[in-house]
């Protein structure tokens, strides 16, 4: 199987009869997947991709309108805002939420006392469901009897701000429920953390390395594959996200915490199909847009391993 | 350019386990010393010691007149090879050399001019802008030596450097590494499992064992006159052969009876043991058939039937049992000494070996008369 497996990487020699035989069996065992993948996953995407250029109401036949959703998309009063809250959240993930994740796994790396202990209890918001925790967070950022406001109050008796409510903490506020649980980036991190050999960070001593130049000539670029897949992961994230928004803010106050997927729900709850399709397909493209970027400024197609 | 001094040198972990114990060695300057024993004898737990990398539990390291105890591996002015290479996976073969000069902050120019030179004695100029995964096994040892080079460290580590390279490649190694510590006039540290490197290469060798130092001496003298019995055992291919024999007095000195008959020895050092029993130890190269030594004692032949023989080329390993003992000898492969012959073998009377069967310690050898 092994000249199988190599002609598949894209060897370009012509297959010999044993290997054109065991394509048989190859696409045989592939047919599952394939069945599935476009059934549940080709499909749909495919569906979006034309519905979004139709007007359609979701009873009725969907009507081509060109790009009339599009244009309607851009000119809508939450476009502008939810595209810069999309950039500012993403850019946040980036270096907040992977950073703060990627410093936890410097620690943990450290093997403090207790750090598994701390590992497990890093873990637990992972476990809520997003609803739930977004839930949990509107208790928090209560004026009346959430925590934050009533710790404040010991320092400033008279403190009063609605943070889910008032411009322009609610962006903050949104961004607060998933900006320090960085778990996963910690665990993908640590991970490769504990995979350089002891040898490379002896030999870095004796190099002369310590501190901060091990950490950012050694270890950090060392980790520069589970980093990438960590922004990845969380931009991706931040495109898709919905629970955290639509449970706190639902988009408010005004358009200030707008994002696509609220405007993509909404879209369905006014049943314009079609218009809600449109902005799928420009979350999907957007999508393709930021792993292709990603992929490359991190050179995630390449190992020096 | 440093001697290194470990006195009194114990290492233990976690309080409970130790592993060095009461380690003394003077290792000179410019000096190339190998340390040798089987693993886990300490060997390189000493040397990740002298490096900084293990703390001494207790004990003195000097290098140089100073006391480097407490003093952070890159303040030693040292540098190691280590087994697996240990090159930054990341950087290029010039950053790999490059950067601990980076470290110091030596200017730009003065590091290219560095790293180039060391390039060039190691063949290495052309690979200069590569990664380490895309070099071969013993371009990549290069490296790791040109990394330890360009720093001119007063004292050289290596920890099994070429024990990750086939066997041809680690002969070339071999060779490359003796020249190089010519040319470099350094303290060499070169830890090993391999007593042919270690008697190929080493100015002194330090056996090893548990943590112990059996002896430390020139390749010569450890071959010729082992302090005791796992240092004979250890150093030489095939291994010695031992054979319990009880010392008699005999005309004009001594005889070792065993299974290899009557071996006539002169030698003072065996009045104490009259009577009592000892450890012979025969290397195989020392045994030889009869007919190559006329003038043998007929009392120190002994018959024996061939259990397996080797042809290794130029020479035969011949296997035999007396009184249930193995025994290994090297013969001429001229002989054509096959399994189930019958030979006649004689050892080499001056190259005998005798020990204290209590002590394990060496009370004579065939070569001190």
């Amino acid at each position: 199987m092994k000249s199988v497996a190599a002609s598949l990487r894209g060897r370009r020699s012509r297959p010999t009869s044993l290997e054109r035989n065991n394509y048989k069996w190859v696409y045989l065992f592939l047919l599952p997947t394939l069945i599935v993948f476009v059934m549940f996953y080709a499909a749909p995407i495919i569906q979006v991709f034309l519905t979004s250029f139709t007007t359609w109401n979701g009873f009725t036949d969907p009507v081509f309108s060109g790009l009339q959703n599009y244009v309607n998309l851009v000119n809508s009063r939450g476009f502008l805002l939810a595209m810069q809250n999309l950039l500012y959240w993403s850019l946040l993930a980036t270096f907040v939420h992977v950073g703060f994740g990627v410093l936890v796994a410097f620690v943990l790396f450290q093997k403090p006392h207790g750090w598994k202990l701390a590992r497990a209890v890093f873990m637990i918001p992972n476990v809520i469901s997003a609803a739930a925790w977004a839930m949990i967070y509107r208790f928090f950022f209560n004026n009346d009897f959430g925590v934050l406001n009533t710790v404040i109050r010991f320092v400033i008796p008279d403190f009063t701000v609605q943070w889910f409510y008032e411009s322009p903490w609610a962006f903050w506020a949104v961004a607060f429920t998933w900006m320090f649980y960085a778990v996963i980036v910690t665990l993908v991190v640590l991970g490769d953390l504990m995979n350089i050999p002891a040898e490379l960070a002896e030999a870095a001593r004796i190099d002369g390395a310590s501190g901060w130049r091990l950490i950012r000539d050694i270890q950090l670029p060392l980790c520069r594959s589970s980093i990438g897949t960590s922004v990845i992961v969380s931009v991706t994230a931040r495109i898709a996200m919905y629970e955290q928004i639509a449970l706190t803010t639902a988009g408010g106050p005004g358009n200030d915490t707008m994002s696509l997927s609220i405007m993509l729900v909404n879209g369905i709850m006014d049943y314009r199909y079609g218009y809600a399709n449109a902005i799928g397909v420009v979350m999907f493209v957007i999508g393709l847009v930021v792993l292709a970027l990603i992929n490359r400024a991190f050179r995630m197609d390449e190992s020096d391993l | 350019m440093a001697s290194i001094s470990l006195r009194n040198i114990e290492k233990t972990y976690d309080n409970k386990v130790t592993v060095i114990k009461d380690l003394n060695l003077e290792i000179a300057d410019k000096e190339f010393i190998v340390l040798v024993g089987p693993s886990g004898c300490g060997k390189s737990t000493t040397l990740r010691m002298i490096a900084g990398l293990e703390s001494i539990t207790a004990g003195d390291l000097f290098i140089g007149d100073k006391r480097m105890n407490d003093v952070a591996p890159k303040d030693r002015d040292i540098a190691m090879v280590f087994q697996n290479y240990a090159l930054y996976p990341h950087m290029t073969v010039y950053r790999n050399m490059a950067y601990a000069l980076e470290l110091r902050r030596v200017p730009k120019a003065e590091i290219r001019a560095k790293v180039e030179e060391v390039a060039k004695v190691l063949e290495l100029t052309k690979f200069l802008d590569r990664k380490p995964k895309e070099l071969s096994g013993g371009q990549r040892q290069r490296v790791a030596l040109g990394r330890a080079m360009v720093r001119d460290p007063a004292v050289f580590l290596l920890d099994e450097p070429l024990s990750n390279l086939d066997a041809k490649l680690r002969t070339e190694m071999r060779a490359q590494i003796s020249a190089l510590h010519r040319r470099l006039e350094t303290t060499f540290v070169y830890v090993t499992h391999d007593q042919t490197e270690a008697m190929t290469m080493g100015d002194r060798i330090v056996v090893m064992r548990d943590g112990v130092i059996h002896q430390v001496d020139t390749p010569q003298n450890l071959f010729d006159r082992p302090d005791n019995i796992f240092v004979a055992g250890f150093i030489g291919s095939p291994q010695m052969n031992f054979i319990d024999a009880t010392v008699e007095r005999a005309e004009g000195g001594y005889e070792l009876v065993g299974v290899l008959g009557r071996l006539p020895i002169a030698n003072e050092r065996l009045a104490d043991y009259v009577g009592k029993q000892v450890v012979v130890g025969v290397r195989p190269e020392d045994i030889m058939e009869a007919s190559e030594c006329p003038d043998a004692p007929a009392a120190a032949v002994t018959e024996a039937s061939v259990d397996l023989s080797e042809l290794m080329g130029s020479e035969v390993y011949v296997y035999f049992t007396a009184a249930e003992r193995r025994i290994i000898a090297r013969i001429s492969s001229r002989l054509d000494i096959r399994a189930g012959d019958t030979v006649r073998l004689v050892p080499d009377l001056s190259a005998l070996h005798v020990f204290d069967m209590e002590t394990e310690r060496a009370i004579c050898h065939g070569l001190d008369a």
